[in-house]
């Protein structure tokens, strides 16, 4: 793909603001419905699983299935139908680590930020 | 009122015809690219695949062309957008197909951000994203840049894997008011907490609002390990962003 170059100065026309933030709130509206969906999707299929169910991920997923010599991509051989949030709770050690460790860098955060305000102050 | 045959591109035709089954929107759609000039529909047919690379170079020659950066925008881009966004929620498309198309937007918006820029229209705020040391999901972070960028944004995206000194380098680099952090994993969520301990230690923490995100975070964690606010989607990540510059301002 080429960098985008001076075309833009070859423009003559100037934009207006007022019409560019009608056309950003058009825009904004449609992206909100597709993250919404997006979000509800995930819930049941690996956001990763194109239309074809091809696997898009650059990483190993024991889900993967090759599909042999010269295959670009990887079938998904997941069923898609399990709601992989629930698996957040699997672990409660894991989640128990992850809270420890956070509290503490947390707290060290705090002493630290309220000792360079109390010391140099920046200019 | 316009009719399907009134609309030259086949590509796009064909896409009406065989994804867009509400008839209000299969009216809409006609009457859109039924009155934009082919070039636009072009564009579009070319985002609709996901192609950035033809997006790409049908941009810089439409604005050879003197083609006005809002008609580009208008009538290729986000007329585009509209049929991609019905494509996914009807589930002919999938989450892979629809990022393949916010990069495509991406390429045709490359060439339209400096115009806007010389304009006057200059971006909200720039915004550095990126997954934390460790974790490679990028697909909720991709949409919450889709989303900030689709408001006004402009997004440094840092990818995957990201240093605390990358963090920290980025945000030095562009100036950057606004940092916003993603993790997916239980076992990565605590080096938002070392980032964020890191822009302390290099005594930045006062020059950056930090923003955090990712399905197991949440306002408790958030609040924690010390960061200025926790977004729970991507809606909330473009309300967490444009409250941060509220208060600034
Ligand atoms: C797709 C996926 C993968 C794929 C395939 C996994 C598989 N099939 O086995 C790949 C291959 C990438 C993968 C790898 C791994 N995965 Co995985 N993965 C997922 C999955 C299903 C979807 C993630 C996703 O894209 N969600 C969709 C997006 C839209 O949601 P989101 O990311 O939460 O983002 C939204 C919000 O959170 C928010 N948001 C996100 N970021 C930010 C940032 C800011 C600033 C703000 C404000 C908001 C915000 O906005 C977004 C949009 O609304 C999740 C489960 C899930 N459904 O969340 C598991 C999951 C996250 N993975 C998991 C695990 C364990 C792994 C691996 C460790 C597996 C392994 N043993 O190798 C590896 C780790 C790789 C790594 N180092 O990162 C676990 C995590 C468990 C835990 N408690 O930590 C989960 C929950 C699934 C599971 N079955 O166990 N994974
Ligand atoms: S193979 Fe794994 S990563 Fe790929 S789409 Fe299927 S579940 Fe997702």
């Amino acid at each position: 793909m080429s960098k985008p170059d001076d075309s833009s100065e070859k423009q003559t026309s100037s934009v207006d603001p007022k019409a560019y933030q009608e056309s950003l709130e058009r825009l904004s509206k449609i992206f909100t419905g597709m993250v919404q969906h997006a979000d509800e999707v995930s819930k049941v299929r690996c956001p990763y699983r194109d239309r074809m169910d091809f696997c898009t991920a650059k990483f190993k997923c024991r889900n993967q299935i090759s599909g042999g010599v010269g295959e670009a991509l990887e079938t998904c051989g997941h069923d898609g139908v399990f709601d992989f949030r629930s698996a957040w709770e699997s672990d409660p050690g894991n989640y128990q680590r992850a809270k420890d460790k956070i509290a503490k860098s947390g707290q060290h955060a705090r002493r630290e930020r309220a000792l360079q305000k109390r010391g140099s102050p920046k200019a | 009122m316009a009719d399907l045959q009134d609309i030259s591109n086949e590509k796009i035709r064909q896409e009406i015809e065989e994804f867009v089954e509400n008839p209000d929107e299969i009216e809409r759609n006609i009457e859109t690219f039924a009155r934009v000039r082919p070039l636009m529909q072009e564009i579009a047919a070319a985002l609709i695949e996901g192609d950035d690379g033809t997006v790409d170079a049908l941009t810089k020659q439409a604005l050879e062309d003197k083609i006005d950066a809002l008609e580009i925008m208008d009538d290729g881009l986000i007329a585009a957008m509209g049929v991609v966004g019905i494509k996914f929620r009807d589930n002919y498309i999938f989450v892979p197909e629809v990022l393949a198309c916010a990069r495509a937007m991406k390429a045709g918006m490359a060439y339209i951000e400096p115009i806007l820029s010389a304009s006057g229209v200059e971006p909200l705020a720039t915004v550095i994203m990126g997954m934390v040391k460790g974790d490679l999901h990028d697909i909720g972070k991709n949409l919450c840049i889709m989303m900030l960028r689709g408001s006004g944004f402009n997004v440094v995206d840092l990818g995957v894997d990201t240093s605390d000194d990358e963090f920290i380098d980025a945000v030095e680099e562009h100036s950057a008011p606004i940092l916003g952090m993603s993790a997916l994993l239980t076992t990565t969520m605590p080096n938002m907490g070392k980032t964020i301990e890191a822009f302390i230690d290099a005594d930045m923490r006062d020059d950056v609002k930090i923003m955090v995100g990712g399905a197991p975070v949440t306002q408790e964690f958030a609040d924690d390990m010390g960061a200025d606010a926790y977004g729970k989607d991507a809606l909330e990540c473009v309300a967490v962003a444009k409250g941060f510059l509220s208060v600034q301002a």
